[in-house]
């Protein structure tokens, strides 16, 4: 180790707290983008695993009509066509109540048909007493996972009580299987049940979800399609994973965008770090300048440190985001559960991909952002560096310069965004430049708010408000950074939040003028936003003959995967009063109306934007009598799914497709009062064991508004993580501008300035600073709100979003930036205060 | 069912189709499913090209559950999926009806239809065979030892016009074997003068024939002629090793002189190893010898458990 990187160790072993800061700073940005990124594919891959645990060695599989499979087209291929490489395969999910809910894939197989698909299951399949007996003879047996067996807390022979499609049912306990490293993953949520007890149990009466194919060649598969009724459509396995990818797509593009907005936070606090750890030591580079160092050495010895504090601190990022990603995950899958499919994520998964991303951040970004500091301090003037006005008045000189360069970075940023593309990533590149502009008007901003708040300063607090508004100023090279990245910090909250009551706001008045009806009635459903369970059709008539019903409407939700995608289609039988729950964005009303009434469909905003349909346009549909166009008379507004709506009327459903039973009731009372009335009528109804849940308006109101929040409690925990990111960082600069000035502050307390006005001194300073960075952040966390509501959510979603200001977020914003600043200058000013003026003024 | 075939050109084949099926419990299940069961069906279908010195054997398992498999007396029928045996015409043979056997696989293919030449035989007594010492070691069991066979063998793509002579055990029981046995080896032989010949040898533990081993001859008009065990004189004459390493019989000499019976048994093909879920050898034979002091030969089946 030569004597220089000695002396800069050295330095760096003196600044305990600066170093320290530093490395917290860069462990905190790495932290956020890891453990993002790990909760985002730790659940996809979760729910994959799953995926590929169910589908096994099948190369394909069959997918039938809305009802599924007859149980006799799977022996006509069997036996007619003598196919041997297929397995029927029913699929369902079913919560055990008395173990917190928790899920459970129910698969129902075929043993006999299963050997060449599901490893785990073959030692099961090949012995014809014990376990597979009982599985095979009793109805509603299962085997599970050992270790799910020891959760669960049961022994064999027990039962279980379970909820499958909203009804109650007994599970028999009749063996387990020893988790292995390669059925691990597969076993973790699986309860497998013979087919027979599958059927029984989903009540699919003749009919099996799926089957598995394994197909060899293309002459196979030729075959097999040119055995497969119309409706039926044979595809691989993988596509099955990628839809459900694909429906996660805008999800995970928008917990990224989160992450990017913390990573740039992040990036600017690590700039702000390795700028000050530089230019702190202009003085001490230049005494080495002096002494003979060269400039290239010098550099070199600023990008050691770099790497360093770069590496140091993405350990300690990755350390922490593994903390952090358990947390997360759990958040991020409850919103996946709400909203797309049953999942349950236990294991932490990390990609080579999230390691690199990390690494880069913690040490590149660090490097690269220790590269401009590096260059100025090796390119000064060994004197000119040791004159601490110079940078000072330096910078002062390139102010007018920085506007204008701020002013076209902040056009650029705009032209970017306003380009007409569906592509997200390009609106976070927009998002960039607009931020720089930001940082780079702060001193032009600094200067302005001195010029008006000095005078008020002197006025109310005499010479050491005066000193301190203008050693800002003074000090500009330094407190500029501190500001600019409190300033953004500040501005990514204020823009999050605006973003999330604007969509929150936008979602009620839409809940409120859709919700017309007064109770609302569902099978109890394992997503929350959709009901995948299916009320029989006999209730219907039921709540019709009950007196204080007026009218009523009723839907069926069926998914329709076609082509690798996965539709929902939603066939309403609406009553007339509820028209007006719809509103158009395309289409006249009337016109609408008439035509759907007719047979044509309506797609909700995201579908049409997403599959670039407009009124007029066709679409076609995979029927159970194969495909089929359908004609698009109007698009509506929907918030109730990211995935995009396709709503057709039920009696021109029943046309086209077989599926039974409705997905959900909802019901107008004649008279209001009488609501809880129909409410305790309807759930007293006689339903052959089918659970109802049923809800009043206002309780369907409040709780699609709690899944709403819960939805978005994941960017509210980023936001707050990124201020305790933006905190760390405004700390670490605000202290070490505060420690450095600690001869400056010693000659003030050498002529006679009390530790107590000294305290004072400091506190405005820091006070004045974060009230700038309020000011900057205001505007900018604004203008991120609007990219967000008006071209990422819409990009990623299709979303039309009212924008809503609040004055609320405004001003917490304004106070998080003043306490952020305060707090930062509580502990250097005790400190320099208790400091003795000969201490300060000793020189090293 | 276990038979001899050979083509016009007198290539030879032989086959063995049997299909098991399985009660796993006594009580019927009580699932409303189409698919609810509580019987397995197993067959095992074997083809013996004795020309090519090639054996295709494969394994089915199945439910009885949605008509995968299943047994029928009306319009008789036993099948597990498309491999079947089924009644073809209105018309019996010492009552049995014409029978459809029908299976393949990959590489083999037979369909055959059977008719009986000989009344039904009743194994033991009275069709009650006791194979061990104990409690429910016995089986019903008749065969009908001389069908009548023509039909199709396709191999590999390749069709033959076969005809021959099948023979047909039909069994049902418990179990088979007491603690103390350990396998059986049993013989269908059909001689050339339309005799046919069955002997079991139930082996005990330690190798040595049990007591319970017996057989019978089948004279041409069908009158019957009981073998007990102390007539039998059985002996190994070669062996063969599995890949596996296990040691199999390959080569018998019978005699039964009380029925001045002197029969040199061996392998058509000596790799007859079914390597299914129970691994057992069960082959075509070719047989040479002297019955009542004149040259004889003929064909049979051999089937070797518990080795």
């Amino acid at each position: 180790m030569n004597s220089l990187t000695k002396s800069s160790l050295r330095y760096l072993f003196k600044h305990p707290w600066q170093f320290g800061l530093s490395v917290l700073g860069i462990a905190m940005g790495v932290a956020i983008v890891v453990s993002i990124d790990i909760a985002n594919f730790s659940s996809s891959r979760a729910f994959n695993l799953s995926l590929d645990a169910v589908a096994g060695k099948a190369t394909h599989q069959i997918i039938g009509n809305s009802d599924g499979i007859p149980d006799s087209f799977y022996r006509s291929l069997r036996i007619d066509n003598g196919i041997k490489n297929i397995a029927p395969v029913i699929e369902s999910y079913v919560s055990i109540p008395d173990s917190g809910r928790r899920v459970f894939k129910l698969l129902g197989v075929d043993l006999f048909a299963e050997r060449p698909f599901r490893d785990y299951l073959s030692e099961t399949g090949s012995s014809i007493d014990g376990v597979f007996k009982d599985l095979f003879t009793k109805p509603n047996s299962i085997i599970l996972s050992e270790d799910n067996l020891k959760k669960l807390n049961r022994t064999i022979g027990d039962s279980i009580l379970v909820q499958i499609n909203g009804k109650e049912k007994f599970l028999v306990i009749s063996g387990f299987i020893k988790e292995d490293e390669n059925n691990r993953s597969a076993l973790e949520n699986l309860f497998i049940t013979d087919i027979a007890s599958a059927q029984q149990l989903t009540e699919k009466k003749d009919h099996i979800d799926y089957i598995d194919v394994i197909i060899k060649n293309e002459s196979e598969e030729k075959m097999l399609v040119d055995l497969l009724p119309d409706g039926f459509v044979l595809q691989q396995s993988g596509l099955r994973s990628q839809t459900a990818e694909q429906m996660l797509d805008a999800f995970n593009i928008n917990l990224t965008s989160l992450s990017l907005l913390a990573l740039i936070v992040g990036l600017f606090l690590i700039y702000n770090t390795m700028t000050f750890s530089v230019i702190q030591r202009r003085v001490l580079i230049g005494t080495l300048r002096s002494i003979g160092v060269t400039s290239g050495e010098i550099s070199g010895l600023i990008l050691k440190e770099a790497l360093i504090i770069g590496i140091l601190g993405t350990i300690a990022g990755f350390a922490a985001a593994y903390f952090i990603s358990k947390f997360l995950l759990t958040i991020v899958s409850q919103t996946i559960n709400d909203l797309y499919y049953v999942v349950s994520v236990r294991e932490i998964y990390i990609s080579p991909a999230i390691i690199i991303k990390g690494i880069a951040l913690g040490v590149i970004a660090t490097l690269l952002s220790a590269l401009k500091p590096a260059k100025e301090a090796s390119g000064v003037h060994p004197r000119s560096a040791m004159i601490r006005s110079e940078q000072e008045s330096s910078l002062l000189k390139k102010i007018p310069r920085m506007t204008f360069a701020g002013m076209l970075f902040i056009i650029a940023g705009a032209v970017t965004l306003i380009i007409p593309s569906k592509n997200v990533w390009l609106s976070y590149f927009g998002i960039l430049p607009v931020i720089i502009g930001f940082a780079l008007l702060t001193p032009v901003v600094i200067i302005l708010v001195e010029k008006i708040f000095s005078p008020l300063y002197k006025k109310l607090f005499g010479i050491t408000g005066k000193m301190s508004s203008r050693s800002i100023l003074q000090n500009i090279s330094r407190t500029y950074i501190s500001i600019a990245a409190l300033a953004l910090a500040v501005a990514a909250t204020v823009g999050v939040g605006t973003m999330v009551s604007s969509f929150r706001s936008t979602v009620i008045d839409w809940l409120e003028t859709r919700l017309n009806a007064d109770v609302f009635i569902s099978a109890p459903s394992l997503i929350s936003r959709r009901n995948d369970a299916v009320l029989n059709e006999d209730i219907l008539d039921k709540i019709k003959a009950i007196d204080e019903v007026r009218d009523f409407n009723f839907y069926r939700e069926v998914e329709l995967l076609q082509e690798g995608k996965r539709y929902h289609l939603l066939a309403s039988g609406l009553s007339k009063r509820s028209y007006s729950g719809f509103k158009f964005k395309e289409g006249d009303p009337d016109e609408a109306w008439k035509r759907f009434e007719d047979g044509e469909i309506f797609l909700s905003e995201p579908f049409a934007y997403r599959y670039d349909l407009n009124v007029g346009s066709m679409l076609t549909l995979k029927t159970d009598n194969g495909m089929r166009d359908f004609k698009v008379a109007g698009i509506y507004y929907d918030y109730a799914s990211d995935q995009g709506l396709i709503t057709i009327q039920y009696e021109h459903f029943k046309k086209f497709w077989n599926a039974k039973g409705f997905s959900g009731i909802s019901v107008f009372v004649k008279d209001e009062n009488s609501i809880g009335t129909v409410k305790d009528k309807i759930q007293s109804l006689e339903t052959g064991g089918q659970q109802l849940i049923v809800r009043t308006y206002k309780f369907l109101r409040d709780s699609s508004v709690e899944i709403f929040d819960r939805t978005f409690l994941i960017a509210k925990v980023l936001q707050i993580l990124s201020v305790i990111v933006a905190f760390i960082g405004i700390l670490s600069s605000l202290m070490s501008l505060q420690l450095e000035r600690k001869r400056e502050l010693g000659i003030l307390r050498a002529n006679g300035l009390l530790p107590s006005q000294l305290f004072l001194m400091v506190n405005l300073q820091t006070l004045l600073m974060g009230f700038t960075a309020g000011l900057i952040a205001l505007p900018l966390g604004n203008i991120l709100a609007a990219i967000l509501i008006y071209i990422i959510n819409k990009r990623s979603f299709g979303w039309t979003m009212q924008f809503d200001i609040l004055p609320g977020i405004l001003a917490e914003a304004m106070i998080l930036a003043l306490v952020a600043a305060v707090l930062a200058g509580i502990y250097p000013g005790y400190k320099m205060s208790r400091t003795s003026p000969v201490n300060a003024l000793r020189e090293e | 069912m276990k038979k001899y075939l050979k083509t016009s050109d007198n290539k030879k084949f032989g086959y063995q189709f049997t299909i098991f099926r399985t009660s796993l419990s006594s009580d019927k299940n009580s699932g409303t499913s189409e698919w609810s069961s509580n019987q397995i069906y197993m067959a095992h279908f074997t083809v013996t090209d004795i020309s090519n010195d090639k054996f295709y054997f494969d394994e089915r398992f199945s439910r009885d559950g949605n008509e995968l498999a299943g047994a029928q007396v009306n319009s008789f029928k036993v099948w597990l999926e498309d491999w079947e045996i089924i009644e073809t015409q209105n018309r019996t043979a010492f009552d049995l009806p014409v029978i459809n056997v029908r299976a393949k696989t990959d590489k083999a293919e037979i369909n055959f239809i059977l008719e009986s030449l000989k009344p039904v035989v009743l194994q033991g007594e009275k069709g009650l065979s006791q194979k061990g010492s104990q409690r429910g070691n016995a089986s019903y069991y008749y065969s009908y030892t001389n069908l009548k066979t023509d039909g199709k063998i396709i191999i590999e793509g390749k069709e033959f016009k076969v005809s021959g002579n099948s023979w047909m055990d039909r069994e049902w029981s418990t179990s088979a074997l007491s603690e103390d046995q350990k396998g059986w080896d049993w013989f269908a032989l059909q001689l050339d003068d339309t005799t046919e010949l069955m002997y079991y040898q139930m082996r005990r533990n330690d190798g040595s024939p049990d007591d319970f081993s017996k057989g019978i001859i089948v004279n041409k008009d069908g009158s019957l002629e009981q073998i007990k065990k102390d007539e039998v004189n059985l002996i190994i004459t070669d062996n063969w090793n599995s890949p596996a390493g296990v040691k199999y019989p390959a080569g018998w000499n019978l005699r039964i002189p009380s029925k001045n019976i002197d029969l040199k048994i061996n392998p058509a093909v000596s790799d007859q190893l079914l390597d299914v879920s129970i691994k057992y050898w069960e082959g075509s034979v070719n047989i040479e010898g002297i019955r009542n002091g004149l040259n004889i030969s003929g064909r049979g089946y051999v089937e070797m458990t518990g080795y």
